[in-house]
């Protein structure tokens, strides 16, 4: 190593010891909770979303989110014998962090009673025909996350399952909200 | 030249013991999952539990970027207000700490871009003559830092301080990474010279 080189590392070893951390002078959390409110009041009732949904084509849209759905499984299902062949290998590399209960904790059953509330709401509104594509499209999801749990629960220690339960469940509440928005039952409930 | 107002930079370099999110453990990661899953699902108070935790670090890389105090503190609202509005998009995967960085770092672009060459007064002295030695290398480095040319101290920042890789940096900040690794080497030689001038 020369001269030059030395000099560097000692300047990136000293850049790194400063403090990555610089308090705000005040609370900056009530205005961005301000802004959020907004926010959430202008979802429910700015039309800003209709012009978007106003050519949106249900029984074009409907199939759609359908076979989207059947992709993600796929893909769920792949990835899902992918891991469960290499688990053993993985064992040993991976650690331990534990998802599960976090994921299915009360706080996160209470943040997503609203959503499922307002979701079955608008699933009311849709036909006999476009309730069934989205129960079914629903039910794909469930359906994965349970053999994904059951799975996680045999193999506590597999991050990678564990990532893939995490990230099914946004799957299940992206779905969610996106129906709820499709069909402009937005959560009216939501404490801010 | 003064960045900092002294009172900010005193806490920031003397306190510094909030756990670095990059060795975070494994409950606390799991933690914070639930909590981003929770926020995803609505919860707002789960939105702030996030933002007590990682504010500061956002913070301290918009004022390094930005060099104003104010702009700074519009920067970390404007950043959080952009999170909620696309966490749905966040992958349980990826680490919220960097995804939170590439936004701070696109907010902190937007405004550097309006606003450019701030410097904002300060009253650093009584500092810069305290007794404690590590203090005083660290206002240098600071001081050396904010005499950069954007450029070169936004890659710095982010590699040598929130240690971000070459690729990362390049991605938040929207080059090459052959001209992160250019910014990187102008801002080392110029953080030498400013170094041993002082």
């Amino acid at each position: 190593m020369n001269d030059n080189q030395s000099e560097h590392d000692a300047l990136f070893t000293a850049m790194s010891k400063l403090s990555r951390e610089i308090e705000p002078s005040y609370d900056l959390w009530p205005g961005i909770a301000g802004q959020l409110a907004r926010d959430n009041k202008t979802l429910r009732t700015d039309s800003r979303f209709r012009p978007f949904f106003k050519w949106l084509n249900w029984p074009i849209a409907l199939p759609l989110i359908g076979v989207t759905l059947g992709i993600l499984l796929a893909i769920f299902i792949v990835r899902y014998h992918g891991v469960h062949s290499g688990i053993e290998a993985n064992n040993v590399a991976l650690s331990t962090a534990n998802y599960l209960p976090v994921s299915l904790d009360a706080h996160y059953q209470a943040a997503r009673g609203p959503l499922v509330k307002t979701f079955t709401a608008g699933l009311a509104t849709l036909s006999p025909a476009e309730r069934i594509n989205v129960e079914q499209g629903l039910n794909d999801i469930q359906s994965a996350l349970h053999t994904l749990n059951e799975a996680a629960q045999q193999h506590p220690d597999n991050k990678t399952l564990q990532h893939l339960v995490l990230s099914t469940y946004q799957r299940e509440l992206e779905y969610m909200q996106n129906i709820a928005i499709l069909t402009k039952h937005l959560p009216e409930d939501i404490a801010l | 030249m003064t960045i900092f107002p002294s009172s900010t930079l005193l806490v920031s370099t003397v306190s510094g013991g909030i756990p670095d999110l990059q060795e975070t453990s494994e409950d606390g990661v799991a933690k914070e999952s639930g909590l981003v899953l929770r926020a995803q699902a609505g919860d707002v108070q789960a939105f702030e539990k996030i933002y007590r935790h990682h504010a500061a670090r956002i913070h301290g890389l918009c004022l390094r970027m930005l060099k104003d105090v104010s702009l700074a503190e519009d920067c970390v609202q404007e950043t959080f207000i952009n999170a909620w509005r696309h966490l749905h998009r966040f992958e349980a995967r990826a680490s919220l700490a960097t995804w939170l960085h590439r936004i701070a770092v696109n907010v902190a672009l937007s405004r550097s871009a309006s606003k450019f060459n701030i410097e904002v007064d300060g009253n650093m002295e009584s500092i810069d003559n305290s007794d404690n030695r590590d203090l005083g290398v660290h206002l240098d480095m600071e001081q050396a830092l904010m005499q950069l040319p954007c450029g070169a101290r936004y890659v710095l920042v982010l590699m040598g301080i929130y240690g971000h890789t070459h690729v990362e940096t390049a991605e938040m900040l929207g080059i090459a990474v052959g001209t992160c690794k250019a910014q990187l080497h102008r801002a080392r030689k110029l953080m030498a010279q400013h170094l041993n001038k002082e």
